[in-house]
């Protein structure tokens, strides 16, 4: 593996989460993804490993990960549960992110809460016009209603919502405590299932001035903070594309047709070593991204276009090498192709990283 | 394409019937998965359990054109009423029709065609997927019956099947030589449809396992002659892979259709949706592919219509419209942003329908090696 100079810390965490999915989740994967195995309870020990804060200060309980362990949590995570690792990314790489960014009062009461294992939801500003909530200004405070479609992330019971707003060019993003004006709607998805992706309902939802966690000036400053989000979508695409990998390179080791196991057909050895391929191409640029003293914004928006699209070739070969059996739900192949094209539309469209990825290089 | 109009009139009777009936039933099918019996009762109705099959036969005396025809539009609606109908004609019906004495033709097509009753098709085993000369099936003529054990597994619509064409050998050394092909029906001792399997897509068609044990099966059931299994599955194969491309190229239609219909509906930053390049590049070749795959699909069918050779093609057919089957629901769900992940539209579904496409009856490195020995000699 390239880029393995890890540090000690690094090393570590590896570890640790190994042992943690191999002990915890791996006996349990598919039911977790059906929703059978009780996620909260497996997210609680989580919290108790000390990951549920990755990105939050260690002076309010969290584990202050540089960013390169951070991916490598996610990684990790992401091999036997790609919700799970989801769940971590939208409580860091969102909600972290932009509480620590902020002045308001309640910051280090929401940073300890997420810190011991509250998740918060996340309002994914929609990128369709008729999409955009309607907004009434009314003396101190703005009114929000939902119009036709609008997703959070981790919507399943959170404790609390962020909800970034676009008003006259500005975005501002609001801290939503319990309110009866949302309803959070639960909605099958192609993958990761138990991740609380859902539709939010937003009827006559009060934001006063007090609420308002942290305002940017344009769109553009709002999508810059939206990076470490992109590079945490590029580390959980890389642990879907390497179990994707593991498991068709076992399969394909073990099943036997015209007298041979089937690695031994160059058509399967192809697919296997373009995954093989794409997975290392992408942890280099990924790696590269974040190991920068100042990450680039660049390489960023190419490690989250790559990856997640890496993620999808590899969940979709991985069916492919083990056939008949790929297709089923006995084995994990279809479920990495499931979660992949998940991740990949997850936030925000893949034709908008790359508006965003023409203005870097421009 | 240019096509006589007598397809466009059938066309036009199968869509009206898959937009209204089965389209609206799709979503549900996918969810709770649930076998679509009262479809497949409409489709009987509606002659299309048959189509290919001449009158005499019980079948509605069309081509396999019509047929494809048919497919399509189903898929482009419903994966998995669209496989039924596919295992139902090309497998089930097929081998009987095409080794079938007289007697079995009537006692077997007759009512498959109808649609009174359901065909199925044993071929895939656990340890002999592609290499179907792998077979450990057996069966052992004993007296006036053949006694068979073993098991198949992943075979569409086996719970639901009357009639079932199935290969054994009479002893597994013997590699293709050995293998026969028989019928067996449904509630004959010894035979039953054991686990269900769930799957990525298709999930309102039924795959089982099938299992056969000391089944006692009258002489009588065996298609054509002893060791002429390997040319009735061959043959089976070869008209199985055309509906299957037609399936794939329906999913793949319906998957560009939809994203045609979003993308009028929405718009991005001011502009209509359909303005943005990235939009228009990904809908133009997704719509070209699925063209040029609708012409190698038709092409393989009006060749089977006239009794000349198709293997080739009927292999392009498949491998290339179950790739774009892919490809075009890929591109749909991308289209649709994080909306296409959700149950709420159906391009997610099709992607995991379209997924079998490439699988299914042969997979696609399968389908390659077929093209190439017709292209290079064996």
């Amino acid at each position: 593996m390239l880029f393995s100079e890890f540090t000690k810390e690094q090393t570590l965490i590896q570890h640790e989460i190994r042992k943690f999915t191999k002990t915890i989740i791996e006996p349990i994967e598919r039911d977790l993804d059906e929703g059978k195995a009780d996620f909260g309870e497996v997210y609680q020990k989580v919290a108790e490993l000390g990951f549920a804060g990755s990105l939050v200060a260690e002076q309010f309980g969290g584990a202050e990960l540089d960013r390169l362990s951070f991916c490598v949590m996610l990684e990790e995570t992401a091999r036997s549960c790609a919700s799970l690792s989801l769940v971590l990314l939208v409580n860091n790489g969102l909600n972290a992110v932009f509480i620590s960014k902020s002045r308001h009062k309640d910051r280090h009461i929401l940073l300890k809460e997420i810190a011991e294992g509250v998740t918060g939801g996340f309002a994914v500003l929609p990128g369709f016009d008729e999409n955009l909530p309607k907004i009434r200004a009314d003396a101190d405070k703005i009114i929000v209603d939902s119009q036709a479609e609008q997703f959070a992330l981790n919507g399943n019971d959170p404790g609390f919502l962020l909800m970034p707003v676009t008003q006259s060019g500005k975005v501002s993003i609001y801290l939503v405590r319990s309110s009866s004006k949302i309803r959070y709607v639960p909605i099958p998805t192609l993958g990761m299932n138990v991740a609380g992706i859902c539709r939010i309902e937003i009827a006559g939802l009060e934001l006063v001035a007090d609420q308002e966690l942290i305002r940017f000036e344009s769109k553009n400053e709002y999508d810059k903070m939206l990076n470490v989000f992109r590079v945490g979508q590029a580390a959980i695409a890389l642990g879907i594309a390497g179990a994707a990998y593991d498991t068709a390179f076992k399969y394909a080791q073990e099943r036997k047709q015209f007298g041979r196991a089937i690695i031994e057909f160059p058509m399967v050895q192809e697919m296997l070593m373009n995954m093989k391929i794409r997975t290392e191409a992408g942890r280099c640029l990924l790696y590269g991204a974040v190991k920068a003293p100042e990450p680039d914004p660049g390489l960023c928006l190419m490690a989250r276009l790559f990856n997640t699209e890496t993620a999808v070739y590899c969940g979709t070969r991985s069916v492919q090498v083990m056939g008949g059996y790929g297709y089923i739900k006995d084995y994990s192949s279809e479920r990495y192709l499931r979660d992949a094209k998940t991740l990949q539309l997850l936030l925000e469209s893949p034709f908008a990283v790359r508006d965003m990825l023409m203005k870097e290089l421009l | 394409m240019i096509i006589d109009e007598k397809y466009v009139t059938f066309r036009k009777k199968v869509r009206d019937f898959a937009e209204k009936e089965v389209g609206a039933r799709a979503a549900v099918l996918d969810q709770k998965h649930e076998f679509p019996s009262d479809l497949v009762k409409r489709m009987a109705e509606l002659d299309l359990l048959g189509i290919s099959f001449p009158k005499q036969y019980g079948g509605a005396g069309l081509d396999t054109l019509a047929y494809a025809i048919a497919v399509e539009e189903i898929g482009r609606v419903c994966g998995s009423t669209g496989i039924f109908l596919a295992a139902h004609s090309s497998l089930g019906i097929f081998p009987i029709y095409f080794a079938g004495t007289e007697e079995q033709k009537m006692k077997y097509v007759v009512p498959m065609a109808r649609g009174e009753k359901i065909g199925s098709f044993g071929l895939t085993e656990p340890d002999a997927g592609s290499d179907a000369a792998g077979t450990r099936t057996t069966a052992i003529l004993k007296g006036d019956k053949y006694v068979v054990n073993g098991a198949k597994r992943f075979i569409t619509s086996g719970h639901v099947a009357d009639y079932i064409v199935f290969t054994a050998t009479k002893d597994p050394s013997l590699g293709y030589p050995g293998i026969s092909a028989f019928v067996v029906e449904k509630g004959t001792p010894g035979y039953n449809a054991g686990k269900e399997e769930d799957k990525l897509g298709l999930r309102g068609s039924i795959t089982s396992e099938l299992n056969f044990e000391d089944c006692e099966i009258p002489k009588e059931n065996l298609l054509g002659k002893e060791g002429e299994g390997f040319k009735v599955f061959m043959a089976t194969l070869d008209g199985g892979r055309i509906s299957i491309g037609a399936l794939a190229l329906g999913i793949a239609q319906g998957a560009v259709d939809a994203a045609i219909d979003f993308v009028r509906a929405h718009n991005l930053g001011g502009r209509s949706y359909g303005k943005s390049q990235y939009v228009q590049s990904a809908i133009a070749e997704a719509a070209t592919e699925v063209e040029a795959a609708r012409l190698l699909v038709y092409q393989a069918a009006m060749l089977k219509d006239r009794d000349l050779p198709f293997t080739q093609e009927s292999a392009m057919a498949k491998y290339y419209a179950s790739s774009v089957g892919m490809k075009a629901s890929d591109i749909a769900i991308t289209i649709h942003g994080m909306a296409g992940i959700t149950a709420g539209y159906p391009v997610e579904r099709f992607l995991r329908d379209a997924k079998l496409m490439e699988i299914g009856e042969g997979t696609s490195e399968i389908q390659k090696i077929v093209i190439a020995r017709q292209l290079i000699g064996k």
